[in-house]
């Protein structure tokens, strides 16, 4: 009972997490978000792999937050545009219409989810029904922030979000311990190189 | 001692130490050649899994290497792999060294090369695109670092190669577990369409081929050489892995359709691009396109015909050539934009009298890409022309409009190079090693093209032995 109450609280921390990605426009509260993401799945995947290695799979989480971060924090630049659509000026109030327009689109997402997820879920009957739509969720949130901005930022928050959603399901689909080495190793590559791309475009390297 | 430990575990190690060195350049990639043409001789002479006498030593190469639970299996058929990737690793090594390029460029070539031969050995081999993936991650980092700028083409190869990651591994869990259980009939469907979305994002196939032309425009020439080789080189050798691993799936008309499809559109395409380009390094994305087209198009009728290992060893020589022509045209190129740090056509007129072996060599790459007669490229594009007339003629003639959009493109980048007011000095501006390099390159084109001998059988044997056991 209380395991599946675990699940529902992990899933209210996703959508909320994944909502604020999507409108949110401070890098640090973005960061924050993704950290908060990265715990609920923490919560999903433990009860499918032994703790020892979820852990790992929470720290390796942020990790790569931890390296976005810190390579936006030592930049000179650190302003909305650097992850907001490109034609933002600093300072500008942020129009409310994209915002809307993003969560409604996030709002098709979930809709479209719940009504075919008796279908997917029939495709992982392994799974429990609550983490395959904390995944899938996790997948359609990750696929609309790296499709709604063109930054590096808020592409590597949306890869990240993407993993961590496959990540989700595929964990209890095959709890292998080098496919979750690996799996890291990939998260860790994506936050490495798009930190290292975020200091070249900010002239830092010139 | 172990087989993959050779060739997986000694670059792996020497990517991290030669990292530590690579402020020395000579040195760096000196080391680096060295190993690279002993793991390809290694590679040629070292009997994997049967007992090796020297004098009265007696030792035997393992093919297995265990980590984690899990295996790394490299046995004597697939020898032909490392041959091929550490023979080009050494050839983009030597090109560097006269070539404006950063020096890390090295040590992260070897460590893709690395990861790129253990994708394709590793044991269940739907993990190998987790290490493709990474693979392409440091691409993307090493073409940003070179070019010194980020562009749209570098973000859309990272997002497009990690949204296709995840699909190719559930289809390879779902291939799996389909195999223990075949009733599970339903699941066919989903992973056909699955397979269809996954492999267009990684082969960079239509309509999710756009970074090609993206990148090609922003990034330094001679590392986007090297990475247009062997991306394509080897995730395709990992969908013919992949599809050969199930019987229905390699079979199954869909995906036969699929692949005939995506190779009429990405040789179309690809082609008429090509013919219209202006700037030199989009036409050598839009010539990979085309490339990527015509392995498409092989690979389809490779699974429908009788001779499949056969028909699939064709992309070996393909591929020799195309190392050669894209290795040359990464060289040259860069040697072009060193000067006025763009390749674009209206940046290039009169390219032709400063210098003449970078011009000459672009073009002769370009005629090799495209398959004309006499260059290195002919021998490989001419059975498989051959082939799609015979099986699936609408696919022959999407094949030959590519090559054709490519031989059109390299006309046209000729004639703005020879745009030519006054001759300066008829040697041009390139450094003596630079002209031998290049001069060396035109000849080994040029002469593999008039005696494919030389190379045909070599390169097809070694297809024939990795594609007969895997």
């Amino acid at each position: 009972m209380w395991i599946n109450a675990l699940r529902w609280v992990a899933l209210i921390l996703i959508a909320l997490a994944g909502a604020y990605n999507l409108i949110g426009n401070d890098w640090r509260r973005i960061g924050f978000a993704l950290t908060v993401e990265f715990g609920a799945i923490f919560i999903l995947v433990s009860f499918d792999i032994p703790l020892s290695l979820a852990l790992v799979k929470l720290l390796e989480g942020w990790m790569a937050i931890a390296i976005l971060a810190t390579s936006l924090s030592t930049l000179p630049l650190v302003s909305k545009q650097i992850f907001d659509y490109a034609d933002h000026q600093r300072g500008e109030d942020d129009p409310l219409s994209p915002k809307l327009f993003r969560i409604f689109l996030a709002a098709l997402i979930t809709i479209a989810l719940v009504i075919n997820i008796s279908f997917i879920h029939n495709l992982f009957l392994m799974i429990n029904l609550v983490q395959t739509i904390a995944g899938l969720l996790l997948l359609g949130l990750g696929i609309l922030m790296c499709s709604f901005r063109q930054s590096i930022y808020s592409t590597a928050i949306g890869l990240l979000t993407f993993m961590g959603g496959f990540e989700t399901l595929f964990t209890a689909l095959e709890p292998s311990v080098l496919l979750l080495g690996l799996l890291a190793g990939v998260d860790l590559a994506i936050a490495s190189v798009c930190a290292w791309l975020i200091f070249i475009q900010s002239g830092a390297i010139e | 001692m172990n087989a993959p430990m050779i060739w997986i575990g000694i670059p792996a190690g020497l990517t991290i130490a030669l990292l530590g060195v690579s402020r020395w350049k000579k040195l760096t990639i000196g080391i680096a050649s060295l190993t690279s043409l002993i793991l390809t001789g290694l590679g040629w002479l070292l009997p994997v899994g049967k007992l090796i006498n020297i004098g009265n030593l007696t030792f035997e190469i393992n093919p297995i290497w265990t980590i984690l639970g899990r295996r790394f299996v490299l046995e004597s058929a697939d020898r032909p792999l490392v041959i091929f990737l550490n023979l080009a690793l050494a050839f983009w090594f030597i090109g560097a060294l006269e070539c404006d390029v950063f020096t890390p460029f090295v040590p992260l070539a070897m460590g893709i090369n690395a990861l790129l031969i253990a994708a394709n050995l590793v044991q269940p081999f739907y993990y190998g695109v987790i290490l493709i993936l990474i693979a392409m991650v440091l691409g993307v980092g090493m073409a940003a670092t070179g070019s010194h700028r980020v562009g749209q083409g570098m973000i859309r190869l990272l997002a497009f190669q990690t949204l296709g990651m995840p699909i190719l591994l559930l289809i390879g869990w779902m291939t799996s577990s389909l195999e223990i259980n075949p009733t599970e009939t339903a699941q066919l469907f989903s992973i056909r369409l699955l397979a269809s979305v996954g492999i267009g994002l990684l082969l960079a196939v239509f309509p999710f081929h756009g970074w090609l032309g993206m990148i090609s425009e922003e990034s330094n020439p001679f590392l986007l050489s090297f990475l247009f080789f062997i991306i394509p080189f080897t995730t395709n050798i990992f969908v013919i892995l992949f599809f050969r691993q199930s019987a229905w799936l390699s079979g199954s008309l869909w995906m036969i359709a699929y692949f005939r499809l995506s190779g009429f559109l990405m040789t179309t395409i690809g082609g008429l691009e090509a013919a219209f380009h202006r700037h030199v390094g989009k036409l050598m994305g839009y010539t990979i396109m085309v490339d990527i087209g015509i392995i498409q198009l092989v690979i389809s009728l490779g699974f429908v015909t009788a001779e499949t290992q056969a028909f699939l060893a064709i992309l070996f020589p393909f591929f020799f050539g195309s190392m050669l022509s894209l290795g040359l045209l990464g060289l040259s190129s860069r040697i072009l934009q060193e000067d006025s740090n763009q390749i674009s056509l209206d940046s290039l007129a009169g390219a032709g009298a400063r210098y003449p072996f970078s011009s000459i060599a672009i073009f002769v790459a370009f005629l090799s890409l495209a398959g004309f007669p006499l260059t290195a490229g002919f021998p490989a594009h001419l059975p498989i022309w051959q082939n799609l007339f015979l099986n699936f003629p609408l696919g022959g003639f999407s094949a030959l409009v590519g090559s054709l959009g490519v031989l059109i493109g390299s006309v046209r980048a000729l004639s703005v190079f020879m745009r030519v007011k006054t001759v300066v000095h008829w040697l041009g501006s390139e450094t003596i090693y630079q002209r031998i390099l290049l001069g060396i390159g035109i000849l080994l084109l040029l002469v593999l093209g008039i005696l494919p001998q030389l190379y045909f059988p070599f390169a097809f044997n070694l297809g024939l032995i990795f594609m007969g056991t895997r």
